[in-house]
């Protein structure tokens, strides 16, 4: 970062290569869509870049750049929950819809004897665990399994005590645990 | 390990965070509590489930525009470095650093404010310096006073105008220029016994002040004086302008036209004493009544300077008219008390009997009567015994062609003793008639 903030242009893409692909797969299990990650990678980096003068290097990068996400991912939540929500019996489609609902549309969670069909079905399963987990849980779930971070950075990022950090990763695992019992039966 | 410390330490083992030594004492601990166990099991297999989790890779091109955005950031970055100036602006324009400058400079102008503030009063340090017994000679005194200001205060007779306190702002320029012409006042009325002294105005009263007190707080006077009066012309000239139409109009004689008459002239005539008389009663006796006429008379851009010098240049001619008013009045007082003289003709200037004469014998035409004026003068100055002027009067006799023997004759006469029995049995008066009768006599032998 401080090589990018001398003017060299192309540490910023090492940065980028390094820490792009993890974040945007924390970012499509913390928001659940894929679409949503896109814009929120981009705004994670964007943001980055207008705001390099002011990383005093006295925090990890990582740590930085996981602050920024972690509050994309919160105002975009927000925003989200005063979306209108739909019901599942409303008609699915416009006037085509031929009397289905949108619960008829919607793919049924439970694993397929087919193996690609079972890989997604079991994708969507984990997605659909992560994301019935509440918004503390998962994003300290997330920053630990998928990105890595030690519990004492997770604390860092989020401002909390370590062991506050650790009592919400035991919860989410004991979340997760009743919402994969089918994966892993031997786990309840 | 307690049940209680393998509890808190069971996430940080799932995660491989504990240190080894940590590590064994919490697998040494965990057979002693089945559940704790049996919890990390289960929370293993779900962990061993989320691995299959799909990594989704960034798709390409995503993020090519924040790669776009970030050189053309690092270009300007690079172009725009700041010099050397630039930063040394921008440290100084931290906040820290401009708290500091404006701290710096209320600081300052607080200080010289105050200072100004404090010397404000000392205006009439000049006569609080004469009545501080204990200021030391040589010594370093701080030029305000104000203690002493209010012990000149407290010195003020009884039955003078209480003059107004001095101004608290200078914002009001009106009120200080009040005050400052009240307190001139009162310093003249007393530093001015005489018209001398009067004269030099503010700095000749604050010399003398000076002078009656010891060497080193006279200078220190003078020094405070022209600082007041230096002061005093700035409050001046900082006074609003006042309208023309507004201004009073002066009905006295102004300073200057008091003193374009000439002040000899005030000392030979009735007419110049009068005129004296005038420019005393009328001219400024003060500067402060220097400085209101100058204000009253709607000189716009009278200055202190200005108003010192007709003051000084007024009080001047005052003292002047005053010196020669005595005589003037001698003078008139002796015309007054002798008879209403004849009218004097234009060409009747000479005032001396001779002078008289000679005009009156050169106002005859003819030769004849010519020689009748200075023989009847000689006769009168013979008579008086005045030989003199008899002389003088035949030797004017002499010129007149004609009676150059007559006048011969009356001077050999002249010079030659009477008889006394002569002398006793004829009068004087007749004693030239021989004379004249001669002439006649002689003029007809002679033709």
């Amino acid at each position: 970062m401080q090589r990018y903030l001398e003017g060299d242009s192309s540490a910023f893409k090492m940065l980028m290569d390094r820490h792009a692909r993890k974040l945007y797969n924390f970012l499509i299990r913390s928001s659940g869509r894929r679409d949503l990650a896109d814009d929120l990678l981009q705004e994670v980096f964007l943001r980055i870049v207008r705001r390099a003068e002011s990383f005093q290097g006295q925090a990890k990068f990582t740590t930085w750049m996981y602050a920024i996400a972690r509050n994309l991912i919160i105002d975009t939540a927000r925003r989200e929950r005063h979306r209108k929500t739909v019901a599942l019996d409303a008609p699915a489609y416009g006037d085509d819809s031929q009397g289905e609902t949108r619960l008829d549309r919607t793919p049924d969670q439970a694993p397929t004897p087919d193996r690609g069909a079972a890989d997604l079905r079991f994708n969507e399963r984990l997605q659909s665990a992560l994301a019935e987990l509440p918004d503390e849980q998962r994003e300290v779930f997330l920053l630990r399994e998928v990105e890595g971070l030690k519990f004492r950075e997770i604390a860092e990022i989020l401002n909390l005590p370590a062991n506050t950090v650790k009592s919400r990763m035991r919860y989410a695992l004991e979340a997760l645990r009743r919402s994969l019992a089918d994966y892993a039966p031997g786990a309840t | 390990m307690t049940p209680q410390e393998l509890e808190d330490s069971l996430v940080e083992y799932l995660y491989d965070e504990l240190s080894p030594s940590e590590r064994e004492r919490f697998e040494a601990g965990l057979p002693d509590c089945p559940e704790i166990a049996e919890e990390v099991a289960a929370h293993q297999r779900t962990l061993e489930v989320m691995e299959g989790l799909e990594d989704v890779p960034v798709p390409e091109g995503l993020l090519d525009s924040i790669m776009e955005e970030a050189e053309r950031r690092a270009e300007a970055r690079v172009d725009s470095a700041p010099s050397f100036l630039e930063q040394l602006l921008a440290g100084l324009l931290q906040p820290a650093t401009m708290t500091l400058g404006l701290f710096f400079i209320v600081a300052t102008t607080g200080y010289f404010m105050v200072d100004q503030e404090a010397n404000a009063p000392a205006s009439d340090s000049s006569l609080a310096v004469k009545t501080s017994p204990s200021a030391a000679p040589g010594a370093e005194e701080p030029e305000t006073i104000p203690e002493l200001n209010e012990e000149v205060v407290a010195d003020r007779p009884s039955d003078e105008p209480e003059a107004p306190a001095p101004p608290a702002s200078e914002a009001n320029d009106e009120a200080v220029a009040a005050g400052t012409v009240a307190r001139l006042v009162q310093l003249e009325e007393r530093e001015a016994p005489s018209d001398s002294e009067a004269a030099g105005g503010l700095l000749g009263g604050a010399s003398k002040t000076g002078a009656a007190s010891s060497g080193a707080s006279g200078v220190r006077q003078a020094k405070t004086a022209k600082k007041r009066s230096r002061r005093k012309s700035k409050q001046l000239s900082a006074r609003p302008r006042v309208a023309k139409a507004a201004r009073p109009v002066n009905k006295k004689r102004s300073v200057l036209e008091v003193m374009e008459a000439p002040a000899a002239s005030s000392r030979s005539s009735a007419k110049e004493v009068s005129r004296s008389k005038e420019s005393i009663n009328l001219g400024p006796t003060t500067l402060a009544e220097g400085l209101k006429q100058q204000r009253e008379s709607g000189s716009e851009r009278a200055s202190y300077g200005k108003a010192r010098e007709n003051g000084k240049r007024a009080a001047s001619s005052r003292s002047m008219a005053k010196r020669a008013l005595p005589r003037a009045q001698a003078e008139e007082e002796a015309t007054a008390a002798a008879p209403a003289p004849r009218p004097v003709r234009a060409d009747e200037a000479p005032k001396s009997p001779w002078q008289r004469l000679e005009a009156e014998a050169a106002s005859r035409k003819s030769s004849r009567s010519r020689a009748g004026v200075w023989l009847g003068a000689y006769e009168r100055y013979k008579k008086q015994g005045n030989t003199t002027l008899a002389r003088r009067a035949l030797d004017r006799l002499a010129k007149i062609p004609g009676y150059e023997g007559v006048a011969k004759e009356k001077r050999r006469a002249l010079s030659e003793p009477e008889p006394a029995s002569k002398a006793s049995k004829r009068p004087a008066k007749s004693k030239g008639e021989p004379a004249k009768k001669s002439a006649p006599q002689q003029r007809s032998k002679g033709r």
